[in-house]
């Protein structure tokens, strides 16, 4: 029982985070078709923000969200209108679009990468941040780690009622569905395509902000958070919000217990899902 | 929707390849070594620098006309490997040539001058592909004069051959294996100078017998280094009656859940807790141990856990004290300023040296550091800076020109070979087989005590009485 509470609660930890990320690159891929290589970068960056201004400033980690999120929006959506839709009116149809947007997509990690390490170098970073155990039943779990756990969980509902109770949220899923047709009904396209890719990057900063409460990481740990988020969507269904949150609460549950046994063996056993996936249903436990 | 999805296989391919090419350099390369040279000559050195003694063409026009010597090198600037360029061997290899050129260059021998240094270093992006591909560039286009040795160990398997091939001197710095004995065998223009499972993890073992350590719990990289360590120290241990309450790889790619391996370990009840990885996992190891509160009798850290920012980082923005936090922790490798004189002098010649350029030591919160602190790596530096002696009293010792004008490498492997060198490490450092045994280093194994990294070793090396049990993490 001590064991089941344990990995139960750790892996609907890990697996807040694991939602978190794969929402932002499930809308940016779902809606904008964009497979953003990048992601990760933009993770890892709100993660150097949110600790120079808690370790530096002395400001509260969640004040990062009010800094970190706008910055990362803000260049998703530069991104967006600049690259991006300049590559889309370039590529003869979508399937060319989504090969081209991931080459653009790699430059863009490297520069991201290469400016983070020039800040930043290369040591791992962290912080302490509600550094000490909670007891829940029979198991310790880190404060920090419930603290995010709380916070994942509010943004992804507060995501999920955005797009389904908002007049732009019904846009996005209606562009996401038939584009040609939600422009036909009026939505404006381009613009909703942009709005996405800066939301997807609006996520990656929020679980950014998050991921450095609990855990370190470098500048070159963005990919991690990438290949998570890939395995996510992939587990989830793709463009499907329910099914990424689904899929990164099972990610992170399976993740946790075989962790118990031998950490080492997680990824491995992560990549043997998606291959699975692939093969028997590559829609996904949700996909359309 | 197919082709979206035949998309995103490849795009997954893709992703899982670039995470894992991470991995590739931090592993043992068989296959990079082979690939990247032929099988080595059996005398490389002296087919194209003909034989000791021929090349010294004192007063001709090479001679007369050498005025830099080139040190190439390939190292990882970038990518996953850049931070020991950063803060490994990077700082001593800079600090050193500039240093000489201060002082007009280094002598050499058969000039009886001195003579200029220029680096000439190329960035692998942590890449083995490319760490070979530009050192058959630097040895058999640009022919430079020396070469210094590539960051990891898995590119030391991979350059080795090629610096074999085309007769090349290279002492390695960082890097170090049980498995490199036998590849240096084959190569012996290689020599390695770190430390490694061989002298550290019978240290480690006569401690544990000493401490009267019941029980261990390990949670190791699963790379060549963490199997090699644990490899060695399981069946050691249990020789000597300790217990082995539990066990865990940890993957070499970020992102693993490091709560599963301290619970683990605290469900363990060890005595010990020894994490046998590098800083990226074992910092996150860390702050989880401290944020579930697991206080083992005795906490060791792997590579990493001898650094001075490893206590920055784990309590750095937390106000504590990180001298403090980091009471009792224990870690590889094992020297001070009390190790001797000659270390002394060359911590307190790095600090001041780097005093005003500390920009590769970042504070916690990712500034340089404001009280201008000078972080040392307590295990390797020593090691890195003798490795820059060594390069220096070998030309000066048996420096000579080859025909081509250029520093005859042959002599310098058969002076290192037969010659002792007086460095930080050991003022009588001589290599046995082109490596160096337990008696060459000043400790295997250290502790924090009130900010020093204080040698542990069961003999006269030993700088101060060992902590044990290890007291609690402090609180605010």
């Amino acid at each position: 029982m001590t064991l089941f509470l344990t990995v139960l609660i750790n892996g609907c930890i890990l697996g807040s985070v694991y939602a978190l990320v794969a929402l932002g690159l499930n809308t940016q891929y779902g809606v904008a078709h964009i497979l953003n290589i990048a992601h990760g970068e933009f993770i890892i960056l709100s993660a150097f923000i949110t600790m120079t201004l808690y370790a530096g400033a002395g400001l509260h980690p969640l004040v990062a969200l009010a800094v970190a999120g706008p910055i990362v929006f803000a260049i998703s959506f530069v991104l967006h209108r600049t690259l991006y839709k300049r590559v889309k009116d370039m590529s003869a149809n979508i399937g060319e679009f989504e090969g081209n947007a991931i080459l653009v997509a790699f430059g863009i990690y490297f520069i991201v990468q290469n400016l983070m390490r020039d800040k930043w170098g290369s040591a791992t970073s962290g912080y302490q941040f509600m550094a000490f155990p909670v007891r829940i039943g029979p198991a310790d779990i880190a404060a920090n780690n419930l603290f995010v756990l709380l916070w994942a969980v509010v943004i992804c509902v507060v995501y999920y009622l955005f797009l389904m109770r908002t007049r732009t949220g019904k846009a996005i899923r209606a562009a996401a569905q038939d584009a040609g047709a939600a422009a036909l009904l009026g939505v404006k396209i381009n613009t909703i395509m942009a709005l996405c890719f800066a939301i997807g990057g609006l996520l990656a900063a929020f679980a950014g902000v998050l991921i450095s409460m609990k855990e370190p990481f470098t500048t070159v740990s963005g990919m991690n958070y990438t290949t998570i988020a890939f395995i996510v969507v992939v587990l989830g269904g793709l463009g499907n919000v329910k099914g990424a949150i689904l899929g990164g609460f099972i990610l992170g549950i399976v993740g946790y217990a075989v962790s118990t046994y031998d950490t080492g063996m997680m990824f491995a056993v992560f990549y043997l899902i998606v291959l699975v996936l692939l093969i028997v249903r590559p829609k996904g436990l949700l996909g359309r | 929707m197919k082709k979206r999805y035949i998309t995103l296989i490849l795009a997954f391919v893709m992703v899982a390849a670039l995470a894992l090419a991470g991995c590739g350099t931090k592993t043992p390369a068989g296959g990079d070594a082979g690939s990247a040279a032929a099988p080595p000559a059996a005398s490389g050195g002296s087919e194209q620098a003909g034989a000791p003694g021929e090349l010294v063409a004192t007063g001709s026009q090479s001679d007369l006309a050498k005025d830099k010597i080139v040190i190439g090198g390939v190292r990882s600037s970038t990518g996953t490997n850049a931070i020991f360029e950063q803060t490994a061997f990077g700082p001593q290899y800079k600090m050193w040539v500039d240093q000489l050129n201060k002082d007009g260059g280094i002598y050499v021998k058969s000039l009886d001058r001195k003579v200029p240094v220029e680096l000439k270093i190329y960035d692998d992006g942590s890449e083995i592909s490319k760490t070979t591909q530009l050192y058959e560039q630097l040895l058999a286009d640009e022919k430079v004069d020396i070469i210094i040795a590539p960051v990891s160990t898995a590119a030391l398997f991979a350059v080795a051959p090629i610096a074999q091939k085309y007769g090349y001197y290279m002492v390695a710095a960082e890097g170090g294996a049980k498995e490199l004995e036998k590849y240096i065998a084959q190569n012996p223009n290689v020599f390695s100078v770190l430390g490694y499972s061989e002298t550290q993890v019978p240290a480690f073992v006569k401690f544990a017998e000493e401490q009267g350590i019941e029980s261990v719990f390990c949670a190791y990289i699963d790379d060549l280094h963490g199997t090699e360590y644990w490899g060695a120290a399981k069946p050691a241990l249990e020789a000597i009656g300790v217990e082995i309450k539990g066990e865990q790889s940890v993957p070499l790619v970020g992102g693993f859940d490091a709560n599963a391996v301290i619970n683990a370990a605290k469900a363990s009840g060890a005595d010990a807790f020894l994490a046998f990885t590098y800083p990226d996992q074992g910092i996150p190891i860390a702050l989880s141990a401290i944020a579930l509160n697991y206080n083992p009798k005795l906490y060791l850290m792997g590579p990493g856990g001898s650094y001075d920012f490893i206590g920055g980082v784990l309590w750095g923005a937390s106000g504590i004290d990180p001298a403090v936090g980091m009471e009792g922790v224990f870690g590889w490798g094992g020297w001070n300023e009390k190790s001797s004189a000659r270390a002394a002098e060359y911590s307190q010649a790095f600090r001041e040296y780097w005093i005003d350029k500390g920009d590769f030591w970042l504070n916690a919160d990712g500034t340089p550091n404001a009280d201008g602190t000078v972080y040392q790596d307590w295990w390797g530096h020593a090691s890195y800076y003798s490795v820059c002696e060594i390069y220096q009293q070998a030309i000066e010792n048996a420096g000579a020109l080859t025909d081509e004008g250029l520093i005859d490498n042959a002599l310098l492997v058969e002076y290192t070979k037969d010659n002792s060198f007086d460095t930080v490490l050991n003022q009588e450092l001589r290599f046995t087989n082109n490596i160096l045994l337990d008696d060459m280093y000043l400790g295997n194994i250290g502790q924090w005590q009130n900010g020093t990294f204080e040698v542990m070793d069961v003999d006269d090396r030993r700088t101060a009485d060992p902590i044990y049990p290890k007291p609690e993490w402090p609180t605010k």
